[in-house]
């Protein structure tokens, strides 16, 4: 069996191909293709919706096109078309969903609609094979600790107000930081040359994670900081992952008490940080447990998560009649009923 | 409060190559319902191989908006049938 995925939530447009080759017990998967593209705003700016769904329709037929090649699939190989529902940008995920449904419409194939972060956790356990994870999910978008509990992703905790990745990404303007590869990562390669520990408003509130607090505080002093020579911009985006970082580990670390956890997943754009998962690594030593997490292929947004999660949704019988493939902001992880999990 | 009268009209009658292509266009573009009813609406139907798409809105502006929206799918609805059609390729 095998499912096309098309993912375009935010800036990234992903297309991947999965195979489910279903003669063995557990079914063999193969990543026949996994390509992606990435829409880069100039420095100090974020990504519009209406430039970003530009971008996607741009390149979506050139990435099908390129994935078919690479996957050496022609259209009657397909099984299933899995598409993002949500959550995320408007324009861009409407974009992506009207090629999904026109190649179906088409090719005459069944349309499966998934949720986002879904599609990265079930991507997650499928690479790292972890049995029954915390699942940390951290993105630009999305910030969620994350557990597992009778046919639900149930959320645990998660951030009140904006993601950590958006904290990141929006420091990252204000040192106007390139956006190529992504934001993220330029912040944590400055990070590593810094030295000096900036005290930072540390927010955490049970479960649940505040960073616009943070962000407004950081954003706010770092002019003057950085003009008085007492800081540099590297021990400021250092102090900043310290103390966000620092957050994130504490809810997950109780949500694993609760649950009686021995494991950690980390997923979303932010989990390829090494220094995220050096803290979450030391965080569950301490307890006994392990951290797993994926490479970049996979923790940032892609297509072969959206037909990994939607094939797995198909097996079980599960279809999104086109009428319904309307895409949704707001999409939350626990309305999916996980039918494939016992 | 008042239903704002829908006073702004237009029809676009858009040629696709066949009555099946048009038909899939509209039942693709058909899926997103208007945002806003109340102020603008848009009615997909096919006659033959035409492709129509009638909008009515209360605003100039909204007009348009929903207009260059629409065919900004239309145009992505075309281009992929243009490079995945595989019934074309049929003998």
């Amino acid at each position: 069996m095998i499912a096309l995925g098309l993912e375009g939530s935010a800036n990234k447009l992903g297309v991947g191909l999965i195979r489910h080759d279903m003669s063995t017990s557990p079914p063999t998967v193969t990543i026949l293709a996994n390509i992606r593209h990435t829409y880069h705003p100039p420095p100090g700016e974020g990504f519009l919706p209406k430039d970003t769904a530009q971008h996607h329709r741009s390149h979506i037929l050139q990435l099908v096109k390129e994935a078919m090649a690479e996957g050496q699939i022609t259209p009657k190989d397909i099984s299933v078309i899995c598409f993002t529902k949500g959550p995320g940008m408007g324009g861009p995920l409407t974009s992506v969903a009207t090629v999904a449904r026109t190649l179906a419409l088409m090719w005459n194939k069944e349309l499966v609609g998934v949720n986002h972060c879904v599609g990265h956790i079930e991507m997650g356990r499928q690479i790292t094979g972890a049995e029954n994870p915390v699942v940390l999910y951290v993105s630009g978008g999305n910030t969620q600790v994350i557990a597992y509990a009778e046919k639900r992703y149930r959320i645990f905790g998660e951030a009140l107000d904006i993601a950590v990745g958006n904290c990141l990404d929006r420091f990252a303007r204000v040192l106007n930081l390139p956006n190529d590869p992504a934001p993220g990562y330029n912040i944590e390669q400055l990070a590593k040359k810094g030295t000096k520990l900036l005290d930072l408003p540390y927010t955490v509130k049970g479960m649940d994670v505040s960073f616009s607090g943070v962000l407004t505080y950081i954003e706010t002093n770092a002019p003057a900081l950085l003009a008085s020579g007492e800081y540099t911009a590297a021990d400021l985006c250092f102090s900043l992952q310290e103390t966000v970082f620092a957050m994130l580990v504490e809810t997950t670390e109780r949500a694993m008490a609760h649950i009686g956890s021995r494991e950690v997943l980390i997923v979303g754009g932010v989990g390829c940080n090494k220094r995220l998962q050096e803290m979450m690594d030391q965080m569950a030593s301490q307890r006994d447990g392990k951290v797993f997490a994926t490479d970049e292929r996979f923790c940032i947004d892609n297509g072969i998560m959206i037909a990994q999660a939607g094939i797995l949704a198909y097996q079980t019988g599960y279809t999104t009649p086109l009428e319904k493939t309307w895409c949704t902001q707001r999409f939350r992880t626990d309305e999916v009923f996980v039918a494939w999990r016992e | 409060m008042a239903t704002a009268a829908l006073n702004e009209r237009l029809t676009l009658q858009i040629p696709l190559p066949s009555p099946r292509l048009a038909k899939i266009a509209a039942d693709v573009l058909d899926v997103d319902k208007d945002l806003k009813p109340e102020v603008s609406r848009r009615l997909i139907s096919t006659q033959d191989n035409i492709l129509i798409l009638d909008f009515q809105t209360s605003t100039l502006k909204l007009l348009r908006t929903v207009v260059n929206s629409s065919l900004e799918m239309v145009q992505m609805v075309v281009s992929t049938m243009a490079s995945f059609d595989t019934e074309s390729e049929e003998p």
